[in-house]
């Protein structure tokens, strides 16, 4: 996003200084570009403040450039999550093309019926990990290894207007699962993987982030 | 489509391009939109935490929030600006964890000075290595608005989304980094940093 007027009309000399820095870079509207260049041939110690910038700016770049790349480890655990939570992350019904039709035909309009939908799929889906869960963990890749045995449960009660889309990449980013219901109120038992106390906190810290789609949640037993 | 003109349309498609493609839940735009940003944004990420493993892993949760919120994305910013909000949330909740916000003022002072003695010239080529250096000593804020704007090259309004604040907060923020490092240099004896 470029400044394409500066709201100040004609550039100040404390404007013109502290756009020097965007200027060097190119990232000032044409007008400000203007400014600074008329401004360059008034004041007689603008040039050596852009000098400094332009040092500054040398000096941070060649920093940063310096930054070795990240660990190769970092795209294969990234690409690993990915797999992990495509099976939570369902798309969004409204995006279906004809293949969808009948299951939006069959569910209708109403959120809810589409997270009970959804609901009733992760069940399905955690049931099978469970069922095919191997002795070793993680003998049959990542999702088979998330341990939702020990896990906590929570009792969450999510917006009538979440959609089965939103509430899917909800769970799947903190590898949560439906589990059962929903529940007289609408509420849903969602169960974490076994971690720890303070995990269990910041995962409730972060359904509760999401007012759009969560109304309350609760500790489950 | 052969791997080699996949990866060409890859690298040809636009950052919201990929993005849409993401939304649709292709995992080679993920790849290809990590290849794209990694080296800068990892950069970013180390100098903002000074700390490779924890930038690692903050890259990693940047990016799985793309994948998981790409659906999301409205087009009110550019991708670069949105990823970069995320990546700078993700990094100051890091820091906020490790309480590293409130001290980190006190842990820049601690950071041994390797600077020469003060009445020494530091040759040209030098300066780029001793503003490097003293730019460590800035506060999370200074050196965060240092690099999205020499480095990443966003221009005011696009830091102002990153950081979720007003562009004359931008403006200030980097009027205060430039006047710390100036004073930095003076009192090492720096000739023209005064300038």
């Amino acid at each position: 996003m470029r400044h394409e007027q500066h709201p100040h009309g004609p550039l100040e000399p404390q404007d013109v200084e502290e756009l020097l820095p965007w200027y060097v870079t190119g990232r000032v509207s044409r007008e400000e570009a203007r400014g600074i260049e008329a401004a360059l041939k008034t004041m007689p110690d603008l040039a050596d403040k852009l000098a400094q910038v332009q040092r500054e700016r040398e000096a941070v770049s060649r920093a940063a450039e310096t930054v070795e790349p990240a660990p190769p480890e970092t795209l294969q655990r990234l690409l690993q999550q990915v797999e992990t939570t495509r099976q939570w992350r369902v798309p969004r019904i409204e995006n279906q093309g004809e293949g969808s039709n009948w299951l939006k035909g069959a569910l209708g309009r109403n959120a809810i019926w589409q997270v009970a939908f959804a609901a009733a799929c992760v069940a399905i889906v955690a049931l099978g990990i469970r069922i095919y869960s191997p002795s070793a963990p993680g003998e049959f890749g990542v999702a088979g290894s998330i341990n939702h045995a020990e896990g906590t449960t929570l009792l969450v009660t999510f917006q009538p207007a979440a959609t089965l889309a939103d509430v899917a990449a909800l769970l799947g980013g903190l590898s949560a699962i439906i589990v059962d219901g929903p529940k007289p109120g609408g509420t849903y038992v969602v169960q974490l993987p076994a971690v720890q106390d303070k995990d269990v906190d910041a995962a409730i810290s972060d359904l509760m982030s999401h007012r759009d789609l969560v109304v309350t949640v609760l500790r489950g037993s | 489509m052969d791997m080699l003109s996949a990866r060409s349309a890859d690298a040809a498609a636009s950052d919201g391009q990929l993005l849409a493609r993401i939304a649709r839940g292709d995992q080679d735009a993920v790849t290809a939109l990590y290849r794209r940003l990694e080296r800068p944004l990892f950069a970013f990420l180390v100098k903002t935490l000074r700390d490779r493993e924890a930038a690692a892993d903050v890259l990693n949760e940047t990016m799985l929030d793309v994948w998981r919120q790409a659906g999301r994305f409205e087009g009110k910013s550019s991708v670069a600006t949105w990823i970069y909000s995320i990546a700078h949330h993700k990094a100051i909740s890091w820091l906020r964890k490790r309480r590293e916000v409130e001290l980190d003022e006190e842990t820049a002072a601690q950071i041994v000075d390797e600077a020469p003695p003060a009445d020494s010239k530091v040759a040209a080529e030098d300066m780029s290595h001793t503003i490097a250096r003293l730019m460590e000593k800035l506060s999370v804020d200074h050196r965060i608005v240092l690099q999205l704007a020499y480095f990443q090259e966003f221009s005011v309004g696009q830091i102002a989304e990153i950081l979720d604040c007003p562009e004359n907060t931008v403006k200030t923020r980097m009027f205060y980094a430039r006047q710390r490092l100036r004073a930095m240099l003076e009192a090492e004896g720096i000739e023209g940093a005064a300038a």
